[in-house]
C-alpha cells in the first residue's frame, strides 16, 4: 500500500505558545486516520498546516509523494470539511455540489455527469435544486462533504464535522461517514476530541496532547495498551480506575500495596524481574477498566479488596458501580445486576492479566 | 380580564402616540399639499377645498410664481428631479462598492486597523458646515462647482463610513472558514469574493445603499452651497419656495410628497432584502 501523506517534524509555534511540537505521522491510502486529543492539543493546527492555511516553522509535509510544504491550499490536491459545514446558503445543492469544479472551468457536461454521480452516493438528488441554507444539519454535512470530494481531492480532512451536531443525529452521520468511505474509498484525516467517534471510525488512530503525538495505533492497540497515564485516561467510557499503590518485595514476590496495605496484588518474582526489578519501592498507579472490575457479594478466591457501594448508576443494559475503599473510590461496569445496592460491602476482584502498571512519576505505562 | 382589556388598551396608547410622534408632520405635509393658498397657516389638518394646484404649480415652466403676495422665482421640479436621481443614485452606488471593499479588508484582514477605521466617521463628527466652505473653495479651483461630479465625489466620500461599518458588521458574520474551503477546492481570492462573499451579504448591500440613499436624499447644505443652476438637486430646489417674499407652503409640500416617492418605492421593492438583513446571522 502506498503512502498518501507524510508529515514529518511538524512544528508550529503562535509566539511562545508550540502549538504543535515536532509532529510525524503517514497516512496510507484508503485510510481512516484520526488526531484524537482534548481541545487546544494541537490536532486542529496540524489539521491546519496540512491544509495550508497555516505556514508550519519547521517540517514538512508530503501528499503523494510531492512536497507540498510551500504550496497554496489550493495546489495541494486536499480538501476539508469544517466544522461548521461551509455550505453556501444562496447556492442550490447543485451549484454547492458544482462549486469546486465550475472555478476549474470544468465543461458543463462533466459537470453535470459528476454532480449527479455524488448526488446518488449522497442521497441528495431529491435536493439538487434546493437552496442550501435551508436544509437540515446531516443534508448539509452531505453536501459539505460531496463538496469537497467531487474535486477528487488525494485526502479529505474532516475538522470535528460531529461536533455541532446532537446525539441521535451523530450516529446515524458516523455511519454514513464510514460507508462514503469504505464505497469511495477514500483517504480520511479526521480530527476530534470525542474519543468514542475515532474509536468507532478509525483505521489507526494518533493520540496528541500539548502539541505532541503521544500513541499511534488502531483503536485496539491504543485501548488495549496505552502508552501512559493520560491515553489511559482519555480513551474509554467510564474512565480508567487508577489507584495508587507502592510495589516492595516480600517472600520472593512482587507486592504491589494498594493505599496502605488494605489491598494487594502479588506475583512471583523470577516472573516479572526484568520488568517490574527497577521499580521496587516507587509509587505506582494500577490501571483497570471499569468493565474488568469484578464484583461480589460473599468472599471469594482472588476477591480481595473489601469496599463498600456508595452509588449505582443504572444506563439500560449496564450498570456503573461506585465501591468505595477507604478515600478511594473503584468504577466498575457490568450487566444488570439486582443483587448490587447502594449501601451493601461488597468484594472486589481486579483480575491480574488485565491490569496496566504506570509509574506514578513518569505516568509511563511499565506493564 | 378586565386587567388584560387595559393593558391592551394601554398598550394601544403607546403605540398611537409613537406613531403620531413620527407620523404627524408627515400627515401635516400630506394634508398642506392639497390645500389652497388660504389654508396653508391654518392649524387644522384637513382641506376644506382640496387642490391638485400645488402639484401642477411645480412642473410649471420658470415664472413667476405670485399668490396673494407670496412669491418666488423657480425653475419646474424636473431637471432636480433628475439631478437627485443621479447625484444620489451613482455616489451610493460608489460609497457601497468601495465601502464593501474596505469593509471586507478590515473584516479579514484588520486592514486598515480599528483606528483608521474609526476616523473615517470624521466628517461625520463635524457639523458640515464646518467644511462646506473649504470644499467649496476647492472646488471652485477645480472647476467642480455645480457639477454632477463634484456633489457626488462628496456625497460618496461623506456617507461611504456608513457603507464600511455597516457591511463589517455582515462580512464578519460569515465565517471564514467558508471562504477558506471555496479556496481549497480551487477557487482564486477574486472568485471567493465575487461567488461567495459578496452574494452572501447582499442584503447588507441593499441595506446601507437604502441607508446611504435616505441620506444623501435629503442632503441640502452641500447641495445648496456647491449647487447653482446645472446641478440643483431636489432639497435645494425645494428650499427656493421660501423666498425673501414669501414662502410658498403648498407647492413645497407638494414637492415633499414627489420626493418622498422614489425613496417609498425603494424601500417598497426591497422589503424581502430588510427582512433578512435584520435576521442576518441568525440563520444560517
Amino acid at each position: 500500500m502506498m503512502k498518501k501523506l507524510i508529515v514529518e517534524n511538524l512544528t508550529k509555534r503562535f509566539g511562545d505558545l508550540v502549538a504543535v511540537d515536532h509532529v510525524s505521522f503517514d497516512i496510507m491510502e484508503g485510510e481512516f486516520f484520526s488526531l484524537l486529543g482534548p481541545s487546544g492539543c494541537g490536532k486542529t493546527t496540524t489539521l491546519r498546516c496540512i491544509a495550508g492555511l497555516e505556514t508550519p516553522d519547521e517540517g514538512r509535509i508530503i501528499i503523494k509523494d510531492r512536497d507540498v510544504t510551500k504550496l497554496l491550499p489550493q495546489e495541494r490536491g486536499i480538501s476539508l470539511v469544517f466544522q461548521e459545514f461551509a455550505v453556501f446558503p444562496h447556492m442550490t445543492v447543485y451549484d454547492n455540489l458544482a462549486f469546486g469544479l465550475k472555478v476549474r472551468k470544468t465543461p458543463k457536461e462533466e459537470i453535470k455527469k459528476k454532480v449527479l454521480e455524488i448526488a446518488e452516493t449522497l442521497n441528495l438528488k431529491d435536493s439538487l435544486r434546493k437552496v442550501a441554507g435551508r436544509l437540515g444539519l446531516s443534508e448539509k454535512q452531505r453536501i459539505a462533504i460531496g463538496r469537497s470530494i467531487i474535486v477528487e481531492p488525494e485526502i479529505l480532512l474532516l475538522d470535528e464535522p460531529l461536533t455541532l451536531v446532537d446525539a441521535k443525529v451523530k450516529e446515524a452521520m458516523r455511519r454514513e461517514l464510514r460507508r462514503l468511505q469504505k464505497e469511495l474509498r477514500i483517504t480520511i484525516l479526521y480530527v476530534t476530541h470525542d474519543q468514542l467517534e475515532a474509536m468507532m471510525m478509525s483505521d489507526r488512530i494518533a493520540v496528541m496532547n500539548a502539541g505532541k503525538i503521544l500513541q499511534i495505533g488502531t483503536p485496539s492497540e491504543i485501548y488495549e495498551s496505552p502508552k501512559n497515564v493520560f491515553i489511559a485516561r482519555f480513551i474509554g467510557s467510564p474512565t480508567i480506575n487508577l489507584l495508587s499503590s507502592k510495589l516492595t518485595i516480600e517472600n520472593d514476590k512482587f507486592s504491589i500495596l494498594i493505599k496502605d496495605k488494605e489491598a494487594k496484588i502479588q506475583v512471583e518474582r523470577k516472573l516479572y524481574d526484568d520488568i517490574l526489578g527497577k521499580h521496587v519501592g516507587r509509587e505506582l498507579l494500577i490501571g483497570i477498566r471499569p468493565e474488568e472490575v469484578e464484583i461480589a457479594k460473599q468472599h471469594m478466591q482472588g476477591y480481595n479488596i473489601i469496599g463498600k457501594i456508595e452509588f449505582v448508576e443504572v444506563m439500560g443494559e449496564k450498570m456503573e458501580i461506585y465501591v468505595k475503599m477507604n478515600d478511594e473510590y473503584i468504577r466498575a461496569l457490568t450487566p444488570l445486576r439486582t443483587d448490587l445496592h447502594e449501601g451493601d460491602n461488597v468484594y472486589v476482584r481486579i483480575p491480574l492479566d488485565k491490569i496496566f502498571l504506570f509509574d506514578a512519576e513518569t505516568e509511563q505505562r511499565i506493564l | 380580564m378586565t386587567k388584560r382589556i387595559i393593558s391592551k388598551f394601554l398598550r394601544y396608547i403607546v403605540i398611537i402616540a409613537f406613531l403620531a410622534w413620527i407620523l404627524i408632520p408627515v400627515l401635516w405635509m400630506f394634508t398642506l399639499a392639497f390645500k389652497s393658498y388660504p389654508e396653508w397657516r391654518v392649524a387644522y389638518f384637513f382641506p376644506k377645498e382640496p387642490t391638485i394646484m400645488n402639484f401642477i404649480l411645480v412642473f410649471e415652466p420658470k415664472q413667476i410664481i405670485g399668490m396673494m403676495g407670496a412669491t418666488a422665482l423657480v425653475d419646474p421640479v424636473t431637471l432636480p428631479f433628475i439631478n437627485s436621481l443621479l447625484v444620489v443614485g451613482a455616489s451610493t452606488v460608489l460609497a457601497v462598492i468601495i465601502g464593501f471593499f474596505t469593509a471586507y479588508g478590515a473584516s479579514r484582514y484588520n486592514s486598515p486597523g480599528p483606528f483608521s477605521l474609526f476616523f473615517t466617521l470624521l466628517t461625520r463628527m463635524l457639523p458640515p458646515a464646518t467644511f462646506v466652505t473649504p470644499i467649496m473653495v476647492y472646488y471652485a479651483n477645480l472647476k467642480l462647482l455645480d457639477s454632477h461630479l463634484g456633489l457626488i465625489m462628496l456625497y460618496s466620500a461623506v456617507t461611504v463610513t456608513y457603507g464600511i461599518w455597516i457591511l463589517k458588521g455582515f462580512i464578519d458574520q460569515v465565517p471564514v472558514e467558508w471562504e477558506q474551503a471555496a479556496l481549497l477546492e480551487g477557487a482564486t481570492h477574486i472568485q471567493v469574493v465575487f461567488k461567495v462573499t459578496l452574494p452572501i451579504v447582499k442584503s447588507g448591500l441593499v441595506v446601507s445603499g437604502l441607508f446611504i440613499f435616505l441620506l444623501n436624499w435629503a442632503e441640502l447644505l452641500f447641495a445648496l452651497v456647491l449647487t447653482n443652476v446645472q446641478a440643483v438637486t431636489l432639497p435645494v430646489h425645494i428650499s427656493k419656495y421660501v423666498g425673501a417674499v414669501g414662502q410658498l407652503y403648498g407647492p413645497q409640500a407638494a414637492l415633499g410628497i414627489l420626493s418622498s416617492l422614489i425613496p417609498v418605492v425603494i424601500g417598497y421593492l426591497i422589503q424581502k432584502h430588510l427582512v433578512t438583513a435584520f435576521t442576518f446571522g441568525m440563520v444560517r
